[in-house]
């Protein structure tokens, strides 16, 4: 819905309101910019020295680049093995089979429930208890299986919403082909739904991503904790943070962006489904969309 | 099938686009290595230089042993282990050995062996250079804040001998370091040598007060069952300090900190005590486990109420014909939901209230530490969850049909009359089963709160984890806890939703 219909197209009245509104933001927002500035400068915070040692490689090869490894790996094995795990647990939530159906709705509900850094804790220490991976790879087990389990349980949720919202009239021509439930969900409803998913999957890589961060806990190497380390080593806390948000902030957003291309395009194409829009996600990662 | 192929081939293309970092960073390597743990943030004893290499005295030791193990310098792969975590990575055999400024103590005897001591210390307080004030613990009383960091002994030591004063913990010393830079601490207590690395590293900032007002015998942590591995490694130890290597190194590490080298400690050959005894769970616990979920609880509280407020209003400016505003709003929800909520967090507190000086509580308060740390979670927890709200609301403002905007306009309602009487009323009821979910996805997220020291669940957890083995009840307890908290939410919003639909 664009703007417009909320109001009227502004006479020269409202257009004279909007601009001195307009300027009155803008002085605020730059004064207020200035004065965090000025308070940054004060304490120091902007001098060279705090700065110039993000121009040594030596700092992006030690410190930063061991924490996107872990940050990126993590969140790709984390994405791939949610997404197998979600739609199995999605299908098993929407098959008429009620040992099936019951038990993957506890699941979900259960994974939805729990914090993830609970849950990362949890299998870290069951993992470490039963030697079920090596030492080295013990805390990235934790974190995957962390944000395996809780985002599964997303997707499961993201897959249901995407069926339900197919077209009544495709259950029911595939029926009348005689093509059994299974038959229905694999030829029929599943690939429509997930290529209808692919712009909220991809955002979903955003918050898998930003999670990540939470894995420092259990000994993970990640971006934040490598940003403190930096932090320490040259006595630049606040710069280092702030440009670990940077690299994330860019990485996400540009993730973000790339939900909404497939989106357009998908709109835009007749032959691929009506895509579901990746800003109707929650905090959750769950659709919002109130579809049914 | 033809039909979803093009859009199955775009989702193939970003798991490729995924799977190819990933590739990159599994490399295998075989050959004998030994891993050992130390500390990476602490010069003078333990620190990874800008060129990816390690040095202090603590490694050299640990290189020191190890060569006497048979293993080369090139053959040590370093693992960092925070002070909270170094029980964990020795019982979960995720290193060989530990030499991290590891206080020997009998508590921990019963969960890790040690080798030595190879170094004695005692605990002592940094300060900034022109502080007067602070002359010994006893002076901390005095009003004062105190940092160190979590599961350590001198945070505890401090809580039980000086009660009244204010300690706040973080994950690392170098975060206390930068708040007693920024002049928000006024203390940071941890042992003596530690702290002549930290003054050294800043010369003319910082210095020691006071004389140390304990006795620390650093040892080498390993499995407490391999007495073959201890007996190696205290060999090892006797023959560096009576080759005069030890001296060696301590001159080149801490020499130039200022401290004497001290005379070099005989290492304890003990025999392991009975295994720790089981703990009474509930009895020691119960009381801390409710307060902790009770403040968990009031952090999610009071950050719903900020979120509800600032999202609703960040909702309105993107709606809103004045373009600045609606600007200002994407930008702001591109912004937040990009970033992690720990990096938020640790924004609040390091920026916000140390740099900038905005604190949110009386810096004279008794209670400064605690109301501090609380207040700034829930504006980090608010500042992060109004962005969901907003999105939130938006949508649910877009589920309203366009005659119900144009209705209202043709009656001549303003912007303003039209939000507010017809379309957020309508929307908050629409957006009822969203909302609840955003709820409960901000009462999972305060256990990040957590990492600018705040006493929730989390917290608890990881406290309870170091104390006790009982690894797995405890996990159960809080992940229970957290489902008593946020089930019956999910299934009130959902009764709530059906029954305040708007009927259309």
């Amino acid at each position: 819905m664009s703007g417009s219909v909320l109001f009227d197209a502004p006479g020269p009245r409202a257009r004279v309101r909007n601009r001195v509104i307009s300027a009155a933001v803008l002085v605020i927002a730059v004064a207020v910019l200035a004065v965090v500035l000025l308070q940054l400068a004060d304490a120091g915070q902007l001098a060279a020295a705090k700065w110039k040692p993000f121009l040594t490689a030596d700092l992006w090869r030690t410190y930063v680049w061991p924490g996107v490894q872990g940050t990126l790996s993590a969140a790709a094995l984390s994405v791939v093995l949610a997404g197998i795990l979600g739609v199995a647990l999605g299908v098993a939530r929407l098959s008429p089979n009620r040992w099936l159906q019951r038990p993957a709705a506890v699941i979900v509900e259960f994974f939805r429930a729990v914090p993830v850094l609970i849950m990362m804790i949890f299998a870290y220490f069951l993992f470490a208890l039963y030697g079920v991976f090596p030492s080295q790879q013990l805390a990235l087990a934790g974190v995957v299986t962390g944000l395996t389990l809780y985002n599964g349980a997303v997707i499961a949720e993201i897959i249901r919403t995407g069926v339900r919202s197919l077209p009544r009239g495709q259950t029911e021509a595939a029926s009348s082909l005689g093509l059994s439930w299974w038959q229905t969900t694999r030829m029929i409803e599943l690939p429509q739904a997930i290529a209808a998913m692919l712009p909220v999957l991809v955002s979903q890589l955003v918050v898998v991503l930003k999670d990540t961060a939470i894995g420092y806990q259990i000994t993970f190497m990640e971006m934040v904790r490598q940003g403190t380390v930096i932090g320490s080593q040259y006595g630049n806390y606040l710069p280092a943070l702030s440009v670990i948000a940077v690299l994330m902030i860019t990485a996400n957003f540009a993730l973000s962006a790339l939900a909404v291309w497939i989106e357009k395009r998908m709109r835009r194409s007749k032959r691929a489904p009506e895509p579901m829009d990746p800003d109707l996600l929650d905090a959750d990662g769950t659709p919002i969309a109130p579809g049914d | 099938m033809t039909m979803a192929s093009r859009p199955l081939r775009l989702l193939a293309l970003v798991l490729l686009a995924v799977l190819v970092p990933l590739g990159l960073t599994s490399c295998s390597d075989g050959g004998k290595k030994i891993t050992i743990g130390t500390k990476f943030d602490q010069p003078g004893l333990a620190a990874k230089l800008p060129d990816g290499s390690m040095a202090g005295f603590d490694v050299d030791v640990a290189r020191y042993v190890a060569e006497e193990l048979g293993y080369s310098p090139d053959e040590i792969d370093w693992k960092e282990a925070p002070s909270p975590q170094r029980e964990t990575l020795i019982q979960n055999g995720q290193v060989d050995y530990i030499v991290a400024t590891y206080s020997i103590t009998d508590a921990r005897k019963q969960k890790v062996g040690f080798a030595g001591p190879y170094l004695v210390t005692g605990q002592g307080l940094l300060v900034r250079a022109g502080e007067t004030d602070i002359t010994g613990p006893q002076s901390l009383e005095n009003n004062k804040k105190l940092c160190s960091v979590k599961g350590s002994t001198p945070a505890q030591r401090i809580k039980q001998m000086y009660p009244r004063v204010q300690v706040q913990v973080y994950d690392t010393y170098s975060a206390c370091l930068e708040a007693l830079n920024n002049g928000i601490m006024d203390a940071l207590s941890t042992d003596e040598v530690i702290l002549a690395g930290y003054a050294a590293q800043y010369p003319g900032k910082f210095k020691l007060a006071g004389e140390p007002f304990s006795v620390e015998n650093y040892g080498i942590g390993l499995h407490r069952e391999d007495l073959e591995l201890r007996e190696q490694v205290n060999a090892a130890l006797e023959k560096m300090i009576s080759t005069g290597a030890w001296a060696q190194a301590f001159q080149r590490n801490l020499g130039p900190a200022g401290i004497p080298t001290p005379i070099p400690p005989q290492p304890d050959r003990y025999t392991n005590v009975a295994g720790v005894a089981d703990v009474d769970l509930l009895g020691e616990y119960g009381a801390k486990i409710l307060r902790a979920f009770w403040v968990t609880i009031q952090l999610a509280v009071f950050s719903a109420i900020g979120a509800l407020v600032l999202g609703t209003a960040l909702a309105a400016m993107r709606l809103s014909p004045v373009p600045v505003l609606a600007w200002l709003g994407t930008v702001y929800i591109n912004v937040v939901r990009n970033t992690p909520l720990t990096l938020i967090l640790l924004f609040c507190s390091f920026g916000l209230a140390q740099t900038l000086g905005v604190t949110l509580a009386h810096t004279d308060s008794s209670s400064f530490v605690v109301d501090s740390n609380f207040r700034l979670a829930v504006l980090g927890l608010s500042v992060y969850t109004a962005a969901f709200v907003c999105e939130t609301l938006r949508s649910g403002v877009n589920t309203i049909p366009l005659g119900q905007a144009e209705a209202a306009r043709s009656l001549g309602l303003t912007f303003g009359q039209n939000l507010r009487l017809i379309l957020l009323p309508q929307a908050f009821r629409a957006v009822l089963v969203p909302l609840g979910s955003v709820l409960i996805a901000l009462i999972k997220n305060t256990t990040i709160a957590s990492a600018i020291g705040v006493t929730e669940a989390a917290l608890l957890m990881s406290e309870m984890i170091e104390n006790t083995a009982m690894l797995l009840v405890v996990g159960s307890i809080f992940a229970v806890g957290f489902i008593i908290l946020t089930l019956p939410l999910g299934l009130l919003f959902g009764r709530l939703g059906t029954r305040l639909a708007v009927l259309r």
